[in-house]
């Protein structure tokens, strides 16, 4: 399933870049590269090659935006990294105990969490793509910040509380 | 951690370009880290049990671990259970470990069939870890189930181990005592006194002497006092690959009990090694289990105090009493061994061959075979040496079974002074 992600990242970001052959459109081969060498890790099961991959693509998708190119493309091609990542992940996860109990259900529930969330993404994502909110630069630094020490209190108080 | 970076640098090209599309991108990782934060699993509340199919067994008979675990909490989306399992046991059957869902007030069960080497095995407590759905948050508890069984050593069955010490006890067992009464084995003759059966009377020695009844006398038979001492220490014995000379010892240590114990005699086992390990003496099947409990646990050591013989606690000993010394024989043990027979103890010596052991594994070439002729040579000498001293010898060519061994060797008592 992971080997199905990797291509559909592939493909969405490597499109964002070759459509309209306009500058930088040669960057798609590196995409293409990019996922070739995701899918041989992937295939090797060599550790921490989804992250790679995760954050390979990721840059390569906010590469594309710096870029100008169609942003559309590149949040599909982040949320397809995204799915993949947590695919590989929960597989390797799966294929390291040795036995599963209930694992229909196992699968099934984390298959309607993970769609349900890539899906709310998309549409978030796809919205905030089309709305314009005017904001002064010092109110988008304090709204930055803001976002930063609260994101970090709240994964750091989650971390706390795992130990 | 990777996420919250990705967020934090989407954030930060966002601001510095002043382009909203990095924002966008984001979206889906802060919604992804979102649902996560909001599905992260409470502390699991959980019980834990645990059941062994046996608590002792033998190293060919496999064991099955039962784990129990139950939902006290919250339903778990994703419950990781890990047995923490000895890394010398040999899992056969079964995984030690469970990935499941669990729902509140549900259970689940997993087993597992190990083998293992002599020993004592404890388990302690399953790990249990809780995730969300995708793995980003989770929370581990170890909940203690404890448990442990012996792997006791083989046991090998003997005819029959002929020994005669002085000191015999007061109980009746299989040992000649050299005191007349009641028995099998003819002693000798006295006069009749009252209350002697009939059937005593001995009609040849009485017909001599008309005026004077003569009875027969048999030989009493008591039980004795025997002490099996397990030589542990490190320098004594031979490693082949896995193997190790020492499990001969054990194996013939465990023989030697239950045959003596058999007999209805009290035996007491000392392993001499890094320390000493006593146990204490005593009769019948609770202390056979005893015994096997103590030479499943038994492991060789260095202990500077008991590089030599002469550190033997003597005084655990009853005076006279038969002592049992399983070991493959250091050059300097005859003086020590010489030492406790000048005692008065009936000192008899099973020794496992170090050098056929170790030459099995050695190229057959003229320079092993004098090597092996003369280390041969050393050996007889020891024994020569030891049997010169009244000291019962029994060298034990391990290829061969012991009871094979034994069955030549004690089936019988050698003539003996004293």
């Amino acid at each position: 399933m992971s080997r199905i992600g990797i291509i559909a990242t592939t493909l969405f970001i490597g499109l964002g870049y070759v459509l309209g052959f306009e500058r930088y459109w040669q960057m798609g081969f590196v995409v293409a590269g990019a996922g070739l060498l995701w899918l041989i890790g992937e295939r090797k099961g060599r550790t921490g090659g989804p992250e790679v991959g995760l954050v390979t693509f990721v840059a390569l998708a906010a590469l594309g935006v710096y870029w100008g190119k169609p942003a559309i493309w590149m949040l599909f091609g982040t949320v397809a990294a995204l799915v993949t990542w947590d695919v590989s992940l929960f597989s390797r996860r799966l294929a390291l105990t040795g036995r599963i109990e209930n694992e229909t259900d196992l699968r099934r529930v984390h298959w309607q969490r993970l769609a349900a969330t890539a899906g709310l993404g998309l549409l978030l994502g796809g919205l905030a793509l089309g709305v314009a909110i005017p904001i002064s630069f010092g109110g988008a630094v304090g709204l930055g910040l803001v976002a930063v020490v609260s994101l970090s209190w709240v994964v750091g108080s989650f971390r706390r509380k795992g130990n | 951690m990777l996420l919250s970076l990705i967020i934090y640098a989407f954030l930060a090209a966002g601001l510095i370009t002043r382009n909203g599309a990095f924002l966008a991108l984001a979206v889906p990782v802060i919604v992804y880290l979102g649902a996560a934060l909001l599905f992260a699993p409470a502390a699991p509340q959980l019980r834990v049990s645990r059941t062994l199919s046996h608590d002792r067994a033998t190293p060919e008979q496999p064991v099955t671990v039962t784990v129990t675990v139950t939902n006290d909490g919250a339903s778990l989306p994703e419950l990781m259970l890990v047995d923490a399992v000895s890394p010398t046991l040999h899992i056969i059957e079964g995984a030690a470990g469970l990935l499941t869902t669990l729902d509140s007030g549900e259970s689940v069960e997993f087993n597992y069939q190990v083998l293992g080497k002599r020993g004592l095995y404890r388990f302690s407590a399953v790990s249990a870890t809780v995730s969300d759905q995708f793995g980003l948050f989770s929370s581990q508890v170890d909940l203690s189930a404890p448990a442990q069984f012996f792997v006791l050593p083989e046991l090998v069955k003997l005819r029959r181990a002929a020994i005669r010490p002085r000191r015999v006890g007061l109980y009746s067992g299989q040992i000649p005592a050299r005191q007349g009464g009641p028995g099998v084995e003819f002693f000798g003759v006295r006069e009749y006194q009252p209350g002697d059966p009939v059937r005593w009377i001995n009609s040849r020695a009485t017909a001599r002497y008309p005026q004077t009844l003569f009875v027969n006398e048999f030989e009493q038979e008591r039980m004795v006092d025997v002490g099996i001492v397990v030589d542990a220490r490190r320098q004594s014995d031979v490693q082949v690959g896995s193997e190790s000379l020492f499990e001969y010892s054990i194996q013939a240590a465990a023989a030697l009990a239950e045959t003596f114990l058999g007999g209805g005699n009290r035996v007491g086992l000392l392993l001499y090694g890094r320390s000493i390990n006593w146990t204490f003496p005593g009769y019948g099947k609770v202390q056979q289990e005893r015994i096997m409990r103590s030479l499943a646990q038994a492991e060789q050591g260095v202990g500077e105090v008991f590089e030599r013989l002469e550190h033997l606690p003597t005084w655990l000993f009853p005076l006279h009493s038969q002592i049992v010394l399983i070991s493959p024989l250091l050059p300097g043990d005859a003086e020590e061994l010489i030492k406790l027979r000048a005692r008065g103890y009936r000192v008899l010596v099973i020794s496992p061959n170090p050098i056929e052991f170790e030459r099995q594994t050695l190229p057959d070439n003229n320079q092993v075979t004098l090597a092996v002729r003369i280390a041969q040579a050393e050996r007889d000498l020891l024994f020569r040496k030891l049997r010169h001293a009244q000291i019962r010898v029994v060298d034990w060519p391990v290829a061969l079974p012991f009871y094979q061994v034994a069955h030549t060797a004690l089936s019988r008592l050698p003539w003996q002074r004293g």
